[in-house]
């Protein structure tokens, strides 16, 4: 079965690349533009694993992210944070808060991205 | 100082633009380079290739720019805490594994013999001690030789440590070895090299250790490899 990846993120051109890559990668790729565009699209359908940009257009990623664990419907589904804010303390606070991996965007390619995608997912 | 706290917060957004920009751009350049989208000719490849090593380049430099504004906001003593060297040596070790085997290259480290030096602890800047070891390991690894080795020691001196990074890598040239510290400095075999890099690391490295009273010096031969060591002491 392909696994379900729900990438969150704002900026068109980037998410437009991830999902990309990712679909070139055998994944199965939804997307919302914002932590509200995601709540709804949860309630349809769960995926394996989300991609979490931080600085989105309401909600902060990481409030988005402590509404995620606090849910028993949801709180099972490992959220990787991909953003390009490199704050320590920020990173320091999604994993704490339950972020499987915090990555800073331009540190990576996709292919570097994915390879933290499988290993979360085979945790 | 207010002031300072804004310019911090316009460095911050500022860097996240530049991070965003540049990631767009590394990621296209990329999937065009691994012929995702179709073919290219040798040209087009070559130009693709260029422009995704100048986004690279721009990509260090703006992580070395944000180090450094952290590094400056970063220096007062309250941030100090007791750091056990060895343990916090072998942590970022771990966090360069994946980088040493992409490129073939082993990272030895002979940890201390006694066990009085295996918990042998600093009082310094956690933050501080991990930019600057970060920094030369990672140039241990970038200016190194396929199959190469980095070998590391730790030993103690009187009121603190002594720390070194050795590289079986290309050197640095000689007449150009009295320079290396100054501002975007890069040494004329590392430019020629296809390695990327800003010529900040050694800098904002030696400006660190020399702002907290530790001493770093090098050894090198063209060719052979370089040492670096640098000397901490307890603030």
């Amino acid at each position: 079965m392909n696994k379900k990846i729900l990438i969150v993120e704002d900026d068109e051109f980037l998410l437009g690349l991830e999902a990309k890559k990712l679909t070139m990668l055998g994944y199965v790729v939804s997307s919302a533009p914002s932590a509200e565009d995601a709540e709804m699209m949860l309630e349809k359908e769960i995926p394996d694993l989300i991609l979490l940009d931080l600085l989105l257009p309401k909600t902060y990623g990481l409030d988005f992210l402590v509404k995620l664990k606090q849910n028993v419907k949801f709180n099972h589904v490992p959220v990787i944070v991909f953003s390009n804010v490199a704050d320590q303390e920020e990173m320091k606070k999604a994993i704490t808060l339950g972020a499987s991996d915090y990555m800073i965007k331009s540190n990576f390619t996709l292919e570097e991205m994915e390879s933290h995608i499988k290993l979360v997912l085979n945790k | 100082m207010q002031n300072d706290d804004l310019k911090n917060d316009i460095v911050s957004i500022t860097g996240h633009e530049l991070r965003t920009v540049m990631s767009g751009n590394k990621w296209a350049l990329k999937m065009l380079l691994d012929h995702d989208l179709g073919g290219l000719n040798s040209e087009q490849e070559q130009l693709i290739k260029k422009s995704y090593e100048n986004n690279e380049t721009m990509i260090d430099l703006v992580n070395q720019l944000l180090t450094h504004k952290e590094s400056t906001h970063e220096t007062s003593p309250t941030a100090n805490s007791e750091i056990i060297v060895v343990d916090l040596l072998k942590e970022i070790i771990e966090d360069f594994r994946s980088e040493s085997f992409k490129r073939g290259i082993e990272i030895v480290f002979i940890e201390p013999d006694t066990e009085t030096e295996k918990l042998l602890k600093l009082s310094f800047n956690p933050k501080l001690f991990k930019i600057i070891f970060q920094n030369l390991l990672s140039n241990a690894l970038k200016y190194n030789k396929a199959n190469g080795n980095v070998f590391i020691t730790a030993i103690t001196v009187p009121n603190g440590v002594q720390i070194s990074v050795r590289d079986t890598g290309i050197g640095i040239p000689k007449d150009e070895q009295a320079t290396m510290f100054t501002k975007f400095k890069r040494a004329s075999n590392a430019q020629k090299s296809s390695e990327d890099g800003s010529g900040l690391g050694l800098y904002i490295t030696s400006r660190i250790i020399a702002e907290n009273g530790g001493i770093i010096e090098f050894e090198s031969n063209e060719g052979v490899g370089s040492t670096f060591t640098f000397t901490l002491y307890n603030n």
